[in-house]
Order: structure tokens, then sequence, then C-alpha cells
């Protein structure tokens, strides 16, 4: 059976495909180097200590930045704690007031540890799973380990994370024995929850029911120019939302007060 | 063990038990972070590890905030706080209680440079302080771009945001030098419009920004212009400012508050002689012109567009309205942006304009019916407690009666008689209608049953009034009570006289001019009392004049009948009253229209127990607002005024209000929403290329919208993209070009644009839900071709560059083939395209054929070289886009080629026919198919013979008629034809070949084809050293035999075939034997069972 898959009508049209798909081959080759080159991943054999670190960074690092796009959203909360549900959107109600023309309740005065423990919760079993496969990828060598401890903690401009675990690996004849790593990446959240929790004290800042309590955002923005703060929704029953934005990523902190209800 | 279980149990009850149930307000203060909480809950607190204080608002010193000095940055933070993060960045601790006002001041950058790292020559370098460069060599107060570092970081046209303003960046990332100052007090701050570029933003707003927002009519109403104050109230707005014809303010007014139902009283002072005139651009941006100042009242129009109004960064104002929805709103201009705070709905809360700016404070409406009593207060004479009616919230409502001008009997205006008004206000004054109401009355939920009532019934009004016939003198008198006693004209005292009648102008009576009231304090002599008795025109008078005597049953029913009991005025007090108390009937809702509940009263008399009295009661119901049977729901949250239900219902009574999505909607909306294309930028059409377009697109309900480019999908629910972000009714997109980066922030990342035709596929679902299958809406645009900034390429030619020409000539005739339709010329030497002078005939427009086969130029090319060692270069060059020439714009340009295509022709050999077969005498077998190979070989030309050959035959040498045929292989030097079924005889062949330089050749041969039918003879046969050798007459194969049963008559096979070929054959001699012997020539032609020749040995 005559296969026509191709129909070459020429010499030179055969070249032409020749060239075309060896030009190709040579991309796709000088492709996979690239983006070899790029992992920044050192080879394992060469650099053992520097390949285990790498690759703990890298995966930590996918990590914290998955927590951090959720907890931001859930105003410090992979979860919603006390959520309010306005226009089929659900926010966290940071301080919430159970009666008429009652100040509203901190529920989260210690946010920022709070959020600290979000995040590390989050993240561990994500560090674990990256260490089964870095196990995994060193089945031919030997590699002893004890379980591990996650800090996380949140300054300000960072989020830094140190996982404090016991390992040994010989590779080639080469013994490296790392007892912790340490990662960071760069994140907004420390301004938002500092933010945050003066807001929240501003508009405690008040006698409910004889005055209208609101924070000033508009000093506050004054004296924090790279974040814009905003209150876009308004409920019927006392509630806020505030929606606390870094100016240049982007990103949004959102979170609800339901304070001096009517 | 048990017990220690046991304890432990008991300890977690005991742990849960003080966070759970004796778990209180406080502040928390968190040692790892030095922040602190006030009204936190302790238990949170606790068991996050806080410290917990029993103070809520945080007054311990550890509480305090100040001023934290990290390098030269500061930070206003508690000293905890400044302490942790000290650490963080390794700085010495600094903190120091201040304001942040101060604190702030003390920024400064710390002392920065360039940092230079790696490499032994060309260094990277980084922008950063000394502690951040120690790996490096640092310079401080120097750019990376410095010449004297030789780094490897260049200055580029980037720009970007640092430390407020705005710098250029070097091409390793680092800020280089400044290139704006943006001063934040200035009103400017720098921002970012790209990746690559950053300005100085401008924060102030601008009044024409303000949504234009449905608050309803805006009136104003000069009160008085005494004291050299123009007094104007105004409804829908709190705050006006004059503008002069420049946009510039001219006196901003002073604003007092609302008053007789106007949401303010704003004065302006009296310029000289007189008031200013100009533009009243009411606090909400709506604009009123006095053109007529005895107009009095005048509906203002939203700002006009293009008018700059600056409102400066931070400032607040107020809008907002007390009418039936209205709410206020505090809006603010923050970064250039206005900002829209609702203050609490229903006015809970009102927005407190002040010369500060606006802000929402709350509004203790409620409190001011507290200072209403039932009875009159015999200090005071009246029914409000002063004292307790709030000054900041209420207002003690009192009835004023005004007598309107009239026209004289000379036709001149006559103005009020002053005693008159005096004396009707004494008479309405005893009414007792005063009363404690609020300034902005509060909103009530007028749509269900009786929730308004109780707010409403408070400006009812009862009265009973008696008509008292005085035996002695006969008439009817107007009495205040039953009993016979009391008169109501004792003193100043008037009773419920004004009741009756606060009477009409009369000019009939010149002597009594404006002596309206038509009672008098009458006492005849024959009577006991005085009384108030009705004069002249006085309604009771037309009821009870001649009266006397008559029974009071008569009385009452006449009263009953009489349409103007009771008098207008009054009622229209009341009325006022009413509508001041809050949603009750006479008010409009906040977009202006009235409602449909009308206040009710009732007059009626009867006769009393005692035949001498007719006993009149008087009831006056303000009944509850009702919305208007229908409104225009869709107006509910227009212009980022959040809607609510009580602004949603107060349009109408077709209107609901959906919660979920914060959406007023017709009731019996089952329709789609209505879109329409607001706007489009650019206008232009097509839209030029590299320019990113925005639509925009209303609809009439409030919805939310979707899109496809190009393809209008199915249903609302599987469209691509979101057409804006908000559920609202106006909706904005900006569609990018390919290529073309975010241009700011606001810009979301649809689909891209790309040249040609397009359709944006638009529907929007309503918050019923109605327009998930919608018909789309369409929205069609073009976009501009890219401009073409690429010069024409040639890509082929015909014959191939360096092909030899037709022999012994210097013209050639080619080909060749562009890529886009242009212009073409040639020349021997390389020179710019404009000083070629000869053109080739191209194709000059795209046309399909184009589009699909390409575009082509031909022409001849002369003075090519007819020497064979040589060749002739010729140079072209194109032009492309003809179709501009002459109209080339800045964007839109021909490109020419910069460098010429070479192109290359030689002299070709002479081009020969070498050789054609068969020629001759050919034969062939019998009974064969007749077939002959035809062949043709050339050479020289210009392609060493390749060429391509056709042939034909005849019978004689006359080819006329007779058709060429290509041979079944050609194209090169050999050329093959089988030519089958040739009859016996002679044949002429013509073969004629050409070459791609042009070079033809003929030629003439001719072949005779014969068959062969006769056997081959042997002509000799003899012995030679031991073999028999035998000879034939033509090529044959012999076999011999030597079976003497068989004789001539064997079988090849059981022969042996003689060596040799062709005409000798040889078998071995063997001594005296019989040698039968047959022979077939090549053509198979043979003697079968006959021998060619017997032959015997001895």
């Amino acid at each position: 059976m005559k296969k026509e898959w191709i129909k070459v009508n020429s010499k030179k049209g055969q070249l032409t495909i020749f060239v075309i798909v060896a030009i190709i081959i040579v991309f796709i080759i000088a492709g996979f180097l690239l983006l070899n080159k790029n992992s920044d991943i050192p080879s394992l054999k060469e650099n053992p200590s520097g390949y285990i670190k790498a690759s703990v960074d890298k995966c930590t690092k996918e990590a914290i930045e998955e927590a951090e796009k959720v907890i931001i959203k859930n105003a410090g909360f992979i979860e919603q704690d006390n959520p309010w549900i306005f226009n089929l959107t659900s926010y966290e109600l940071l301080c919430d007031s159970s009666g008429k023309n009652n100040l509203c309740t901190n529920n989260h005065p210690m946010l920022i540890v709070e959020t600290q423990n979000q995040i590390k919760e989050y993240i561990a079993p994500k560090i674990n799973a990256c260490f089964e496969t870095i196990k995994s990828s060193l089945r031919n060598y030997k590699y002893q380990s004890e379980s591990n401890e996650i800090n996380v903690m949140i300054v300000d401009k960072e989020i830094r994370t140190e996982i404090k675990k016991d390992l040994v690996i010989e590779v080639n004849e080469q013994k490296v024995n790392i007892e912790s790593f340490n990662v960071k990446i760069s994140s907004p959240l420390y301004k938002f929850i500092y933010l945050t929790n003066r807001i929240i004290n501003q508009e405690l800042d008040c006698n409910c029911g004889e005055e209208s309590c609101n924070a000033d955002l508009v000093n506050l923005m004054r004296y924090n120019r790279e974040f814009e703060i905003i209150k876009p929704v308004y409920g019927m029953n006392g509630e806020e939302v505030f929606t606390i934005t870094e100016i240049n990523s982007g990103k949004q902190f959102v979170f609800a007060i339901r304070n001096c209800a009517y | 063990m048990l017990t220690k279980n046991i304890k432990n149990i008991f300890a977690i009850f005991l742990f849960l038990f003080l966070i759970g149930i004796v778990s209180s307000e406080g502040c928390c203060f968190s040692p790892s972070s030095g922040m602190c909480s006030m009204n936190a809950e302790s238990a949170s607190c606790l068991t996050n590890e806080g410290e917990f204080f029993a103070s809520p608002s945080c007054s311990e010193s550890v509480c305090d905030l100040g001023c934290c000095v990290l390098g030269g940055n500061t930070e206003f933070v508690t000293s905890r706080t400044c302490e942790l993060n000290s650490r963080v960045y390794g700085f010495d601790y600094n903190w120091q209680l201040m304001d942040e006002t101060s604190c702030m001041a003390l920024r400064k950058g710390g002392q920065q440079g360039a940092c230079l790292f790696g490499g032994d020559y060309e260094k990277n370098c980084k922008i950063t302080t000394l502690d951040k460069c120690s790996s490096g060599d640092f310079y401080p107060n120097l750019t990376c771009t410095d010449s004297s570092l030789n780094t490897i970081c260049e200055e580029t046209t980037k720009t970007a945001c640092y430390e407020e303003n705005v710098w250029s960046l070097d091409s390793c990332g680092n800020v280089d030098k400044q290139k704006q100052v943006c001063d934040y007090n200035a009103g400017f701050m720098c921002s970012k419009k790209s990746n690559i570029e950053a300005y100085c933003k401008d924060l102030n707003c601008n009044m024409a920004d303000i949504p234009s927002t449905p608050l309803g009519r805006f009136l104003w109403k000069p009160v008085s212009e005494a004291g050299g104050t123009l007094v104007i109230l105004v409804s829908g707005a709190t705050g006006a400012t004059i503008y002069g014809p420049d946009g510039k303010i001219i006196e901003r007014g002073r604003s007092t508050g609302p008053s007789n139902g106007y949401d303010d009283t704003i004065r302006f002072r009296k310029k000289g002689s007189s008031y200013p005139r100009g533009s009243f651009v009411l606090t909400g941006g709506s604009r009123c012109y006095i053109k007529d100042p005895s107009a009095r009242i005048t509906t203002c129009a939203p700002l006009p567009a293009g008018i700059n109004i600056p409102i400066a960064n931070g400032e607040t104002w107020c809008v907002g309205s007390t009418s039936v929805g209205g709410r206020f709103y505090k809006q603010t201009c923050i970064n250039g942006k206005i900002e829209t705070e609702p203050c609490a709905d229903m006015r809970a809360e009102i927005c407190d304009q002040n010369e500060e700016g606006g802000e929402c404070i709350m509004n203790d409406w409620a409190s001011c019916a507290l200072a209403n009593d039932d009875e009159v207060d015999s200090d005071t004479n009246s029914k409000v407690d002063t004292a307790a009616c709030s000054e900041i919230f209420c207002n003690v409502w009192e009835p004023e009666f005004e007598l309107e001008p009239i026209t004289g009997i000379l036709g001149d205006p006559v103005e009020p008689n002053e005693a008159v008004t005096e004396a009707a206000n004494l008479l309405v004054t005893d009414l007792h209608l005063e009363m404690c109401v609020p300034k902005y009355p509060g909103g009530q939920q007028f749509w269900t049953a009786t929730n308004s009532e109780g707010i409403c019934s408070s400006g009812n009004y009862e009265a009973t009034l008696y008509l008292d016939h005085d035996e002695g003198c006969g008439y009817w008198r107007l009495a205040m009570e039953s009993d016979t006693g009391t008169y109501i004209n004792q003193d100043t005292k008037w009773g419920y006289a004004a009741l009756v009648d606060l009477g009409s102008p009369q000019i009939t009576d010149l002597a009594n001019y404006y002596w309206l009231l038509s009672f008098s304090v009458w006492r005849p002599a024959n009577c006991e009392h005085y009384g108030l008795s009705p004069v002249r025109d006085n309604p009771l008078l037309t009821v009870l004049t001649g009266m006397g005597g008559n029974s009071a049953t008569t009385v009452a029913s006449r009263l009953n009948a009489n349409e103007d009991i009771p008098d207008e005025a009054v009622l229209e007090m009341l009325d006022e009253r009413c509508a001041a108390l809050g949603d009750c009937a006479g008010k409009a809702n906040w977009v202006g229209e009235d409602g449909i509940a009308e206040s009710d009263s009732d007059f009626t008399c009867a006769m009393d127990a005692r035949a001498d009295h007719v006993k009149c009661e008087f009831e006056y119901e303000c009944a509850s607002w009702r919305a208007p049977s229908s409104g225009e729901c869709g107006l509910c949250g227009v212009g980022g005024l959040q809607c609510s239900e009580y602004r949603c219902r107060a349009l109408g009574q077709n209107c609901e209000y959906i919660e979920e999505r914060e959406a007023c909607v017709t009731t019996s909306d089952r329709s789609a929403p209505k879109i329409t294309l607001e706007s489009r930028e650019p206008a232009s059409d097509p839209i030029p290329p590299y320019t990113a377009a925005k639509f925009v697109i209303s609809t009439n309900e409030m919805s939310e919208c979707k899109f496809n480019l190009d393809s209008s999908g199915g249903r609302y629910s599987e469209m691509k993209y979101n057409f804006g972000k908000d559920f609202g009714t106006t909706h904005e997109i900006l569609l990018n070009l390919p290529g073309q980066g975010k241009a700011d922030e606001d810009t979301l990342a649809y689909a891209l644009m790309k040249e040609g035709e397009h359709t944006l596929y638009v529907r929007c679902l309503d918050a019923r839900g109605n327009g998930e299958a919608m018909t789309p809406f369409q929205i069609k645009f073009s976009v501009m071709q890219d401009p073409d900034k690429i010069p024409p390429v040639i890509q082929s030619f015909t014959p191939v560059s360096g092909s030899a020409i037709k022999f012994n000539t210097t013209e050639k005739n080619i080909r060749f083939k562009i890529n886009e339709p242009s212009e073409c010329r040639w020349e021997l030497s390389d020179k710019e395209y404009a000083l070629m002078n000869n053109s080739f005939s191209c194709d000059t427009a795209i046309t399909d054929a184009g589009v699909l086969g390409g575009y082509y130029c031909s022409g001849i090319l002369t003075n090519i070289t007819t020497n064979l060692s040589q060749q002739t270069r010729f140079y072209i060059r194109c032009k492309d886009q003809p179709w501009l020439a002459d109209n080339e714009t800045i964007l839109y340009k021909r490109n020419t080629n910069t460098q010429s295509t070479n192109y290359i022709l030689r002299a070709s050999q002479e081009f020969k026919i070498t050789e054609v077969s068969p020629v001759g005498e050919i034969f062939l077998k019998n009974n064969e198919n007749l077939s002959v190979e035809l062949k043709a070989f050339t050479s020289g030309g210009g392609f060493n013979g390749k060429s391509i050959c056709k042939w034909r035959l005849s019978d004689s040498l006359n080819f006329d008629g007779k058709g060429y045929t290509l041979f079944l292989t050609t194209g090169t030097a050999s050329h093959n034809q089988k030519l089958n079924n040739i009859r016996e005889g002679i044949h002429y062949v013509h073969v004629q070949c050409e070459d791609e330089s042009g070079n033809i050749q003929d030629s003439f041969t001719s072949f005779t084809l014969s068959i062969d039918r006769t056997s081959p003879i042997i002509s000799k046969i003899y012995e030679k050293f031991g073999k028999i050798i035998v000879k034939t007459n033509e090529n044959a194969v012999c076999y011999v035999s030597n079976d003497e049963k068989v004789k001539c008559a064997f079988n090849s096979e059981n022969a042996t075939r003689m060596e040799g070929s062709e005409q000798n054959h040889e078998t071995e001699w063997v001594f005296d034997k019989n040698y039968f012997i047959r022979c077939k020539d090549y053509y198979g032609n043979d003697n079968p069972n006959n021998c060619n020749i017997i032959a015997r040995t001895y």
C-alpha cells in the first residue's frame, strides 16, 4: 500500500524538509539545554549539597507563594474562620459585633501568629512531599533523614521559613550533612497585617452609637504610599470590606469587619 | 495512671472554661510582632501567646506608637515592633515617642552608591547601601553608569518609581538618574505607566470625574437677601460653591444645615451691591445656572463635561439627601480617584460637611420625638420641650403663614400687610402645631404595612370646635369648649380659629383692605360674652348668617357641606410638618418622584348635647409615604452610590431589591438587559495600529457582561471574557494589540486584536438572570493593518541566476517572484533604487492570486556577454506598496531594498543534438510486438545538453500535420521514448530539443523496420581441430542430436546446444556418427522437424 503522508515532488523539496526538521531538532536540543541551565539546580553528582538545597528552596518557595495567594484573599487564613457573604463573595470578618451599636470584638488580635501557623500548616505536607521526591532521586545513594520541624516568620517585606531537618547523604563517597534549610520570599504580608491592625484599632477607637466609626484611610495611605486602601463593599448591618493593595505587585489583602451594627 | 488522665482532662476543661466562658474583651499585645489589638478577644489572644490587658483601648505603654528609625527609613510602630524589625534588618534600635507626621518627616534615604562585583575588567553593578555591599566594592553616591566605574551597565530610556520620584533605569535594572521629582504635598505621586515607564501622577481629582448621580431634583431657592447675605435652600445636596466662567472658585457657600424640608441652607456673602452671580455647583457635581433670579426655583443640570474644577487630593465632601430613599455619602479624592463611602443607610448616619471636609456622623433623629409633649407648657406656651430638642439633630418646626403678594385693583403688585400677617400668625400660633422634628429625618421601612405609621402618626392633628348660640343676642359664636363659660376671643387666645378660617385677601372693602380675618372681636350690647364672630365673607358667616334660632343639626350639616372648611393654608402647614417628620406623605423620593400617599383630613359637625351647641371635629392624618407605582429601578447603585433595599423600594412599587447582587430590579422583569455602546476610544475606524481600544457599554439595568471576540458563543455562561469587573450599568474594557504590554493597572488581560475586521459579541446578565441566551449585542470594528516596515523580498528567478542564455544572443527575458506587490528596477552596477534606470513590469496590487501564488516581475535584461569565460551581473532592487506612491504618511511608508539582489547570466555554448537512434534498417521477429526505442542525445547549450526534447514521425519527409510528443524521459542530455506498434517500412523522425537558455535544435533521421520470417541456413560445415564447425547465414542458435530414432524431430531439450554464437557454432567430433543439426535464428525462425543439415563423421 502506498503511503502518501508526505508527497515530495522533487529532490529540492525533500532537501527543504530535511533542513526544517534539522532546524527543529537543533532548537529542541538547544531549548532543552537552556531550560536545564535555567533551572539553577546544581548537578547532584558535582554538588550534592547545592542540589538538595536548591531543590528544597524551589519547592518551598512554590508552596509559600501558593499559600500567600490563598491567605491574602481570606484575611490571613487558608479557610475563612468567620465568613460574611455578600454579593456572592465571602469575606473574613476579623472584627465582629454582636449587638446593636456595639463595638466589634477583634477575634484575631494575634493575626500575624495565626497567619504564620496557617502558612506552616499549608506548606508542611508540600515540603514533606518535596523531601520524598528528593529521596527518590537519591535512591542510589545513602540517604538518612529525621523528621523535620518547620518555622514560618512573617517579617517586613518577606516571609521566612526555616526547615530544621537532619539530613545525611553520601554521594560518590562524599558525605553531606545538612541540618536546616532557610527559604524566604518577598511578600507584603507583614505590611498587610500591620495596616489591618491599624485599621481595626482606628475603627474601634470610637464611641459606637454616638459617633461614626471610621478609620482614617487617607492618612494611612499618605504614610504608606506603596499601598492603596479602599472600602469597596458596605453591608446593611455595619459590615465594611477593606481591600489593601500593594500598588507595585497588585497583591490584594481583603478583610471585613462588622462594627457598630445598626 | 488513671489519676493522671483525670487531672489532664480536668486541666483541659479548666482551660476551655477559661477561654470559652470567661472570654472577654481587652487589649492584646503580641510580643512576637509588637502589635496591639484593641477590643480583642481574650481567648484568641491567650491561645496564640499574646499578653492580655483589661483595658480595651490599649492604653498600656507597650502599645504606644512611636517612630522607629531603620537606616534611612522610619516606621510608626510600637517599641517592641521596632526592636524586632531592627534586629531583622541589622539596625541599631532607635525608637522615639512622637506622632506619625513627625515620624514620616524623618524618613530619608540611606547613603547609597554603586556596589561593584564580579568580572576582572567590566564589572557588574548594583545600587545599594554600604551595609548591603559586603561582597563588593562600594562607591558612595555614584550610579552604575558612571564612566569612572567601567561597569557593564549602560544608560537606557526606561524609567521607574524610586523613592517616590521618577528615575531612569540602567541596563542592569538599577536606578540611574532622577528624571522627575513627584512632590506629594503638591499633589503628585510617582506611578507606573508600564513596566518601562513611570511618571508623576496628578493626585488631584476633577469635579467632572464625580460620577453623575441621580440625587434628585436640584432646587435652589433664595430665601432672603437681607443682611448682605444671599441664602439659598437646596435639595439633593449639602454644600455649594460658586464658580466663575473660568472655572475658578468665586465663593464657597457657608452651609448651615437643612431647613423646612430642604437638605441644606447655604449662605453667600453679598459682594458690594450685588450678589454673586455664576454657576452654583452643588457638591456632587450638579450645577445650577441662575438665569432668572425671580424664578426662585431652578432645576440644576449635571456638571457639563470638559470643565476642569480641581479637587485637591485628600479633600472630602458630602453628597446625599433626606428624600425618601436618600442616603448620605462621603466622597474623597484619593490619589486621583474619587472614592465614595456611604454613611449608614436610612440616614442612621448623615454626612457632616464642615470646613475640614465631610464626615459621616451618627444621626440621632429618633430622639427629636421625645421633646414633643401632648400638653402646652404654661410657661413656654409651647408643646415642645426646647431643652430636649437637640440642636444637633433636631429643629423646632414652627408654622409660618406667609401672605402672597396680590395684584391690586389698579393691576399693581400689592405687598402683604405686615399687621395682617402678624395677626394671621397669631392665629396659627394658637393651633400649637410646633413640633421638634429631625433635621435629617431617618428613613423608614415604608414598604411594610405599619412600619412608618408610628413616625408619621405623630404628625396627626385633632381639634374639636364648638359653635355656641348666644340666645341673648341671637348669634352663633365660635367657642373653644363645650361649656358656655369659655370663649376663645379672650385676650390673645384664638384657639382653633385659624382652622376654620385664616382668611383670604379681601379687596372689595378698601377700608378694611387686607383685613383678611373674617372674625372680629365682637360683643353686642345685649350679648353676655365677647365672642369671635364670623363676619363678611367668612364661610362660617355664609353658613350661619341668618341662622339664628336654627337647629344645631341644620347648622352642622351646612358646615359639613362647606368645602372651604378647614382652611387650605392650615392644611398646607400640616402637610409640611408631616413631611418633615420622616418618610411620610408629601415627600419626593431620591430621584425627585413624588410618593402616592396623601394625608387625609376630615371636618364633621354634629349637634351637641346642648341644643344651642354644634360640635365640629377636625382630624388630620399624616400618612406614611408610599412609593410611586412604578419607577426606574435601575437607577439604584448608579454613580457608585451604593444601592440598598431602602433606596430601591423608594424608586417604585415595581422595584425589588436582590441583596445577593446588591441590585434593584423590576419585579416583572423578564427581559435581558438592553445594551448600548456608549463610546469607543479611539473612535476612528479602522483603529490605528499599535493602539489599545477602549469600549464602554451601558445597560439599562444593573448587570454583568461578558464578551467573545469574533465568535458569538451560545450562552452567557459560555462566553470567554468579562466585560468589565463590576455588576453595574456601565461596563468598560480595554483591548490590547499583539505585542503590546499592559498599558496601565486598569488594563485587563483581554483578547488581543489583530489587524482586520472584528466583532465583539456581548451578553449581559441582570440580577434576575435574564440575558443568559440573549441575542448577543454586536460591536463591529476593524483594526488597521500594521505598517509594513519590511522591504520586499525577491524569492526566485526564472531562469535561475547563473543561467546561460541562448547561444549567440545578448538579451534575456527573465521573471522573478516577490513576496509582496512591488516595483522593481535593475542596473548593471549597484545603485540605490532611485538611481536605477531600468524597470521591470511587476504585479503592483494585492490580488487573490497573488496571495496564493505570490507576485511576479518580468523584463528583458540586455548587454549580456557572449564571452563563454565571462558572466554578466545584474543588480535588482524593489520598492513595496506601490499604492502608497505620492501618498505616504509618517506611519505608512514604502520600503525599498537597501541592498541589491544579484542576478547573473552568462553566454551558452552551441546546442546540439548529437545522436538520434534508431537509424537504418531494423529487423524484428515475426509475430512480435513491433516496437523500437527512440533515443536522442543532446550537448552544449546553456546547461550542458540538459534540455527538453520532443519527437514526431512521418511516412515521408513531409511532417506537415504531425504533432510533437515529448520524450517519455527528457529534461537531461539523454532522451528516450519507446515507440510501440510500429509498422514495417521506412519511418522519418523529427526530433526537436530546447534548453532553458532558449537554444533550439532540430534533428531529422529515418529508420526502416523489417521482419525476419526465414529460418537460418547453414552456409558451411567442416571439421577443425576435432570439432565440427558450422556457419549460418544469420545469427542463430544451433542444436545437434545423434539420436537415430528421432533423427531431425528432436526437441531442443533432448538435444545439445552447439557452442558459439551468432553465425559460428561448433560441437565435438565423434567418429562414425550422424549429426542431426537444426538452427533457429534470433527472431525464432527455424525448421521444425527438419534439419538444417545431417552430417556423418567418418
